[in-house]
């Protein structure tokens, strides 16, 4: 199966919206470690979780992720 | 007074969890074949005072690939004749393995020769057919739902 490596533009929108990385991970649920690493590409989190920091972001999927070299 | 930062499990941790588990669990099988192999053979001890660890590996091994088997539901299912041709391979192996190392074994000695190079292939075909069969329809069952 091809390996596929995912990019997001998470940081931008949680700066964006004056989040800290402690912030969102309690409205998503989640570790500050576990938006750390999703911020620096070292972490590919499940669609449930990409869905639900889309959410808090108030952006879509696909504005938020994307696989690498497809946007 | 706050001793430690609160901690939450999520998916990432799970999957870490997960990972260490399945790296631990062959780690441990291999040094229990280890322990096995040293006191059979480095020192010398009676085959009836390590069968404790050898039905533990049996059990960790064997168990491991039917939950696979189970929770994977993608293995193929033998037809009849595809589990008869895979049974007869395997106990010509086994039986033929061992009375090329052992000689041909006294028919009196059955139940601990001939039994188990007969029954054992056997147990294991018809348990992989089982498990193949039951994990296809549970997976079936679930995107049925």
């Amino acid at each position: 199966m091809e390996q596929i490596e995912m990019e997001n533009r998470l940081k931008v929108a949680r700066v964006a919206r004056g989040l800290s990385q402690a912030e969102l991970a309690e409205r998503a649920g989640v570790t500050r470690q576990t938006i750390g690493l999703i911020e620096a590409g070292r972490y590919n989190p499940s669609l449930r979780l990409c869905l639900l920091l889309a959410r808090e972001m108030g952006q879509s999927l696909d504005q938020l992720f994307w696989i690498k070299g497809k946007k | 007074m706050k001793l430690f930062e609160s901690h939450r499990i999520d998916e990432r941790v799970r999957s870490n969890a997960r990972y260490a588990a399945a790296i631990l669990l062959g780690v441990t099988q291999v040094l229990l074949a280890g322990v096995i192999f040293f006191r059979l053979y480095v020192l010398g001890q009676p085959d009836a005072e390590i069968r404790d660890f050898q039905a533990v590996l049996g059990i960790s091994i064997f168990g491991y690939i039917a939950l696979q088997l189970f929770l994977g539901g993608i293995f193929p299912i033998p037809t009849l004749r595809g589990a008869l041709i895979a049974y007869v391979a395997l106990t010509g192996l086994v039986a033929g393995g061992c009375i090329l190392i052992y000689g041909v074994p006294p028919i009196e000695n059955w139940a601990n020769t001939w039994l188990p190079a007969v029954a054992g292939p056997a147990i294991l075909v018809g348990a992989y057919a089982l498990l193949a069969r039951l994990g296809k329809q549970r997976l079936e069952k679930q995107i049925g739902e």
